[in-house]
């Protein structure tokens, strides 16, 4: 087929992908080959016109998720692009953020996704704080993250609802940390779903 | 009553999975940790563009499909079927030989022992998972109920879609507390070949109409981890943790009569 410029291209599809990578790209005169890499925890595919074989995947056809994890992690992967572009800016830029700031961001998203949260919006304070933000209604919730603590701000259009400042070392324990800032921010108890596999995107238990 | 179309249990994925105390500020390359385990370089590498998206180190040892993949908040050494010439598009690729699988989990293991992940770790990961492919419902349960011990075994009939996982949990090395799960399931995979048509010249893509091949397989998976700790747990400790996870499968494969080659105690 790829005589005639059309490539049979294997596609993978999984409900449960982690992470997924489009990556080498390289043009001869009538076709592309494409590489592929689904990647989780569970399976890693390779798809590439050198082995023009379809992997797999599973899917789930009885049950939905809200949220496919794969868009979730997609959502994250921009944040981690925005997080890179915002410490490569010129130091002068209002945008650009310290690196050592940058890396504690980065460390706050990876729970935040492994958790399972929705990407927030993200924007600076001033190169020493990354904020990561979220809107519920007229309700904000702002994440002040800096190199040395973490401070949740719960706002309505007419006042500062809450707010709460917890030192850094609260990171070491995101299974408490976030569904108290996230307890607070929807004003009722969060139901905490945990589970002992290995796999991404489920909550360990501790 | 429909035939079983296979009766030897194949390795679908196995992974070795380390999870640091702490997400890494820098995480280590895959590249080098794909060396460090299988000591050549691999056949593709994606490095990471940000570190909230994974590196990505692959190559075929041995038969399987290798591969190392970091992220932030973990490193993930799986293994796989390695890609085939098989005419038949519409087979679902397992790893036959199952003593190479478990000849490459005990090589990562002996790596993480070695120490190539210098980072603080907190909680490890043994997992395997086999399969059997069934051509219906009722030959999958059949299957899976024949492989799970008599305190478990349920009637079933050509119910679809299940699933049954328990945890018996005890304190392993140095008190630390393990998970030990075993999932028995249905498993539905779907095989989809989609012709594009790009460069100059070429004709115009098909209209997008996508024939997928779904296959029904039963599937046992373990997955054997120990609780996250806080505190770092050191590399021998690590290894002993994982080699546990590795010899809990073996028990549990025999006990539940699966016969797999290479994962005898």
């Amino acid at each position: 087929m790829s005589n005639i410029g059309v490539y049979l291209q294997p596609l993978a599809v999984s409900a449960s992908s982690a992470y997924i990578t489009s990556d080498t790209t390289e043009e001869s005169a009538n076709q592309t080959n494409q590489t592929y890499t689904v990647t989780s925890p569970s399976t890693i595919i390779s798809i590439s016109p050198n082995a023009p074989q379809p992997r797999l995947f599973r899917k789930s056809f009885s049950s939905l998720p809200i949220i496919t994890m794969a868009e979730l992690v997609l959502e994250y992967h921009e944040l981690g692009e925005a997080l890179s572009e915002m410490t490569t800016l010129d130091d002068d830029d209002e945008r650009w953020i310290d690196p050592p700031v940058a890396n504690i961001a980065r460390r706050v998203a990876s729970e935040l996704m492994n958790g399972g949260y929705p990407a927030p919006h993200i924007f600076n304070h001033g190169p020493k704080s990354v904020v990561f933000n979220w809107s519920r209604g007229a309700d904000n919730l702002y994440l002040t993250v800096s190199t040395d603590s973490i401070s949740a701000l719960i706002s309505s259009p007419q006042r500062i609802k809450r707010r709460i400042d917890y030192p850094l070392t609260a990171l070491a324990t995101p299974d408490r940390l976030f569904p108290s800032i996230q307890s607070a921010y929807w004003e009722r108890p969060i139901i905490v779903i945990k589970s002992a596999s290995s796999d991404a995107m489920e909550r360990p238990l501790a | 009553m429909t035939a079983i179309q296979a009766t030897q249990w194949n390795a679908l994925t196995a992974r070795i999975a380390i999870f640091p105390v702490v997400p890494f500020s820098d995480p280590p390359s895959s590249i080098n940790l794909y060396k460090a385990v299988w000591g050549a370089d691999p056949d593709q590498f994606f490095k990471q563009p940000n570190p909230l998206r994974p590196s990505v180190a692959q190559g075929v040892i041995g038969g399987v499909l290798a591969n190392c993949a970091v992220l932030q908040s973990r490193i993930d050494f799986s293994l796989g079927p390695a890609p085939s010439n098989s005419p038949d598009d519409s087979d679902l690729p397992t790893i036959e030989d199952t003593s190479q699988v478990r000849k490459e989990l005990v090589k990562i293991i002996d790596s993480v022992k070695s120490g190539i992940i210098t980072e603080p770790v907190g909680r490890v990961a043994t997992v395997v998972q086999f399969i059997i492919v069934a051509s219906t419902f009722s030959d999958a349960n059949r299957i899976l109920v024949a492989a799970m011990p008599n305190q478990y075994k349920i009637t079933l009939a050509d119910e679809e879609d299940f699933i049954f996982q328990v945890n018996r949990a005890h304190r392993v090395v140095d008190n630390i507390r393990m998970n030990f799960l075993k999932k028995w399931s249905v498993e539905r995979f779907q095989i989809v070949n989609v012709p594009i048509s790009i460069g100059p010249g070429a004709p115009p893509s098909p209209t997008f109409n996508v024939q997928p091949v779904e296959i029904l397989a039963a599937s046992v998976t373990f997955d054997n981890n120990n609780m996250p700790q806080l505190i770092p747990i050191d590399h021998e400790n690590q290894a002993l943790l994982l080699n546990r996870g590795l010899s809990q499968v073996a028990q549990d494969q025999r006990d539940f009569g699966m016969n797999i080659a290479g994962f005898e105690p």
